[in-house]
């Protein structure tokens, strides 16, 4: 199908096949991928017209639907078009076998070597009234479902052969089929008429494909050979009778071809008898007489008949495929898509990941050392622990230089020094650099200890602090707070 | 007019990049314990078939306040070069490798070419304090629109201390949880978001309906994976052929099993896309590895206290069986040449009643068929429970709530509150009636499309009105 196609082409089985592959693979696919792949082609359908009023404007649209979804399977970049590939090749198989049964058929009926007659009674047992049960049987297997016994028939229809013809298909196509056959199964609802009507058109197609076969046949012995006809039967049957019975059959051509209709003197001197000599019983320009009728029986009764019911199975598969696309599961979503318009929020890039330092600080209770100095970070709210000789703020609402003065503060004194911070507050860069600049001014060995009052995640200021690298930093946990003597 | 962009700022861990999360429904945004782990500023452009309306920006946050606004107030300067200093900052080199964050999160709010706003987030759930005083000084000198959001990450104790606070520095001050924020307060979020500057509200307003669309839509698409659900569950049968001569008591419990197996992998396969076009694919999974299954969602579809919970009441189940058995009951007064003043309806509303109160235990029956062609099939479904296309519903509406509510700033499994299950507004009488008659039907009319179209779309309304109105 052309890209430039406004109107997409009705849908066919092929289609439906396509339809449900494409649908099968989205499966597996993000949905928002799909969404923007959809919505991109919903949006250059629109821009070609191609989107009709309908469709954007009621979600169950009919029939713009099923345009729709035809012409999104024929804009998709990598579009499947197995169905088509595969239905041709069991449609061609189905005809093929049904044009080599009619020939065989023809060519074993029309056997004539001078000595027996081409039974015309074989003939029309076989193409009048065959054909005639046969079409019943049709009539039957075409009829809604509700009949009993109509399932059972149409799993006897000779399109079912159709299916075994799969087995020689390319393996791609084949699984393709499989998994059709597969979500067929499971939404027998959906696709059970197509599947009817497939079977149906499959088995007209094969069944004029049989009697054009045999009308071929059937001419090429008239013209190429010289045939002798005659009738013959063990019943009790008067030759009147018998042409009652041909008259009849020839109604709806004789006005048109009257020497298609064999009169009573024809047929009366055509009986013949296989204990006698047939050059004895019939004369050779007689018995020939009778091909007319035998070409309007195979064309009459064959041919056209199956012509009509392949033109009605044809009709009614299209409905029903048309049907089905609408109705696939997983085609209103498609709809949706390539009609609602595109909302994306999420991140145009990726996330860059910072990988974890591994460093961490020891996590011990303090020891109680008499004299130690106390730094407030940040207003932290903490009652100040007795015994302590110098108590220092820092950090929050203060300025860099009341940093200073308090780091000056402490290292004039003695002892731990204990920094007590908000435990639910993140350690920020900012502290860090006040225990640098307080590790720097008090030089190595002296302890500094960090207390997180409140809650907090422990492992993270575990992690935050020990980025400093300071052996003689250690963090207190807030449950053990440093208990320090009365001096 | 280039399109609005807000510039999410804030201190460390106060929940920037949840909120980001949630408004942007991206799952893929870190949300850490640990401060720095954004590092980068990230754009999220809202975008409506290709156009965009408004971008979100994540940034890392403050780390080093005091010493740039000191070095900020160092520059000798009036009001209204305020900003200009705070751009003499960000281009100083040096600064990018001194204050890495400060300079990536005041990069794109002093962009002259792309205004931005500032979206000041900070935790309800602590206490106010002064250390950040500085990064909001900081932002005023920008001379930016801004607007706070106190984001509650536990308890939202101090929401009214952070109020006061964020009055004298922000003009708009509004609370939103990031984690539990309903789709509604998102788009009421938006909205104020559009009063930050003139010019804004148009695309934002648009920005807007297009997010109301879109979850109409989800919606919908997600309705159609539940009645789909539920149609395939109602028509489901399985079977196993066995000889002319074989007892079929033996085949019985394996078929169950069977039966059973496929409803399960279906509801499972049903969550899956529904979570999938929430955004929220790979839930079930996460929830098994982190937190265990949710005692609710992942109880057996045929445990008895599934069926207690999500089950139809006895009235409703009447009611219903009522809707289905009716029609039964109707082709006896058929047969009867309507002698029987519809009596046959009244036979089968009462015999629909009764199956409805049956159990899972007798979710489907067992048939014996005979083949055409020799053999007997012993057939288990499709399913003549009333009630149990409607467990099936109650479940898959539930669990649409759960994962239609969650914010991309959740993370673990899904949780889902029992009182809050059985809290659900229940289903109308139409609505029970429309779905029984449909499930009734169904069964029957495999196949043929003419009837099972209409009836699928029945279905699907009905779901998606259900759905609509299942908030948890």
């Amino acid at each position: 199908m052309s890209r430039d196609t406004h109107k997409p082409r009705k849908p066919r089985t092929a289609t439906l096949i396509d339809l449900a592959i494409q649908l099968h693979r989205d499966e597996a696919e993000p949905i928002e991928k799909l969404r923007r792949r959809d919505r991109a082609i919903g949006r250059r359908l629109a821009e070609r017209g191609a989107l009709e009023p309908r469709v954007t404007g009621d979600p169950h649209g009919g029939a713009d639907r099923v345009g729709l979804l035809t012409a999104w399977l024929a804009e998709l970049d990598a579009p499947v078009h197995r169905g088509g590939e595969a239905l041709t090749f069991v449609g061609f198989a189905t005809v093929l076998l049904g044009a080599v049964l009619g020939y065989g058929v023809v060519m074993g009926l029309l056997v004539y070597d001078g000595t027996t007659p081409v039974n015309v009674v074989g003939v029309v047992a076989v193409f009048v009234v065959g054909q005639a049960f046969t079409l019943i049987l049709f009539g039957l297997a075409a009829t809604p479902g509700r009949i009993p016994g109509a399932g059972a028939l149409r799993g006897l229809s000779p399109g079912r052969w159709a299916t075994w013809v799969a087995r020689w298909l390319p393996r791609e196509t084949r699984e393709a089929l499989g998994s059709i056959t597969g979500r067929a199964g499971r939404h027998e609802r959906v696709y059970g008429r197509v599947q009817k009507w497939q079977v149906l058109t499959w088995s007209q197609a094969m069944a004029v494909a049989f009697h054009t076969a045999a009308l071929v046949g059937a001419l090429q012995l008239i013209v190429f050979s010289d045939l002798g006809f005659g009738w013959s039967t063990t019943l009790d049957v008067e030759a009147a009778e018998v042409h009652g019975l041909t008259e009849a059959l020839a109604v709806p051509w004789a006005w048109a071809w009257p020497a298609a209709s064999p009169p009573p003197e024809l047929v009366e001197a055509t009986q013949t008898f296989r204990a006698l000599e047939l050059r004895e019983q019939v004369e050779p320009q007689e018995a020939a007489r009778w091909w007319p009728f035998v070409v309007m029986c195979i064309a009459g009764y064959g041919v056209l008949p199956r012509l009509v019911t392949l033109g009605w199975s044809r009709w009614r598969l299209s409905a029903a495929v048309g049907q089905a696309v609408r109705w696939t599961p997983g085609a209103d979503a498609v709809v949706d898509r390539l009609t609602a318009r595109a909302v994306e929020t999420r991140g145009a890039e990726h996330e860059s990941v910072v990988e974890a330092k591994s460093e961490t600080v020891n996590v011990e209770p303090s020891e109680p050392i008499p004299g130690g100095a106390m730094v407030r970070w940040a207003d932290a709210p903490v009652e100040v622990w007795s015994g302590v000789a110098v108590v220092s703020d820092a950090g929050g609402g203060r300025s860099l230089d009341d940093d200073r003065r308090a780091i000056e503060a402490v290292r004039q004194s003695e002892g731990t020094v204990s920094v007590v911070v908000k435990g639910w507050e993140p350690p920020v860069l900012e502290l860090l650099d006040f225990l640098r600049d307080l590790r720097a001014a008090l030089g190595g060995g002296r302890a500094i200890t960090v207390t997180p009052i409140g809650d907090g995640d422990l492992d993270v200021w575990r992690q935050q602090l020990g980025t400093l690298g300071d052996p003689w930093l250690t963090l207190t946990p807030p449950e053990a707070p440093p208990e320090v003597p009365d001096a | 007019m280039p399109e609005p962009r807000f510039a999410v700022v804030g201190h460390p861990n106060k929940g920037k990049s949840s909120i980001v999360a949630t408004l942007a429904a991206d799952p893929e945004v870190r949300v850490a314990p640990t401060p720095g782990t954004t590092t980068r500023s990230r754009e999220f452009p809202m975008s409506v078939d290709g156009r965009t309306l408004y971008t979100l920006i994540d940034t890392p946050g403050f780390q080093r306040a005091r010493r740039v606004l000191a070095w900020m107030a160092e520059r000798d300067t009036t009001a209204d070069r305020r900003a200009d200093v705070v751009r003499d900052f960000v281009d100083t080199p040096g600064h990018d490798r001194q204050f890495p964050d400060e300079v990536e999160l005041l990069r794109p709010i002093v962009d002259d070419e792309r205004p931005t706003g500032i979206l000041y987030v900070v935790d309800g759930s602590v206490p106010y304090g002064p250390e950040y005083e500085a990064e909001m000084e900081i932002l005023r000198w920008t001379g930016r629109p801004s607007l706070a959001l106190i984001n509650p990450i536990g308890e939202a104790d101090h929401v009214e201390a952070w109020r006061a606070a964020l009055g004298q520095y922000f003009r708009i001050v509004r609370t939103f949880n990031a984690v539990t924020a309903e789709f509604d307060k998102r788009l009421e979020l938006l909205r104020a978001f559009g009063q930050m500057a003139e010019g804004w509200r148009e695309p934002l307003d648009e920005a807007v309906a297009a997010l109301d669309a879109d979850r109409d839509r989800r919606r919908r698409e997600s309705a159609r994976e539940i009645a789909r659900l539920l149609i395939d569950a109602v028509t489901l049968e399985v079977s196993e052929k066995i000889g002319p001569k074989d007892d079929p008591k033996p085949v019985q419990p394996k078929l169950m099993e069977k039966y059973q197996g496929e409803l399960r992998r279906r509801e499972r396969r049903c969550r899956e896309r529904v979570e999938a076009i929430y955004g929220h694919a790979g839930l079930d999974r996460r929830g098994q590895e982190e937190g265990g299954p949710d005692k609710l969602l992942d109880a057996d579809l045929f445990s008895q206290e599934t069926w207690l919970l999500f089950g139809l009441r006895r009235r409703d189940l009447v009611v219903a069986g009522a809707a289905g058995g009716g029609v039964a009951g109707g082709a006896l007064d058929v047969a009867a040449g309507g002698t029987s003043l519809f009596l046959g309806a009244a036979i089968g509303a009462a015999v629909g009643g009764t199956m409805g109160w049956l159990g899972a235990s007798r979710v489907a029956e067992f048939k014996v068929l005979n083949q055409p062609l020799g053999g007997r099939l012993v057939r288990c479904g499709p399913t003549r429970s009333v009630n149990f296309p409607f467990v099936l519903l109650g479940r898959a509406r539930h669990h649409h709530a759960v994962v239609a509510g969650r914010t991309h700033a959740q993370r673990g499994a899904l949780e889902l509150d029992e009182a809050k299950a059985g809290a659900m507004n229940p289903l109308t009488d139409t609505q029970r009636q429309t779905l029984a008659k449909a499930f009734r039907r169904l069964p029957k009319v495999s196949g043929d499309l003419d009837e099972v179209a209409p009836l699928t779309e029945a279905v699907t309304d009905t779901v998606a009105e259900v759905l609509a109105d299942g908030s948890v």
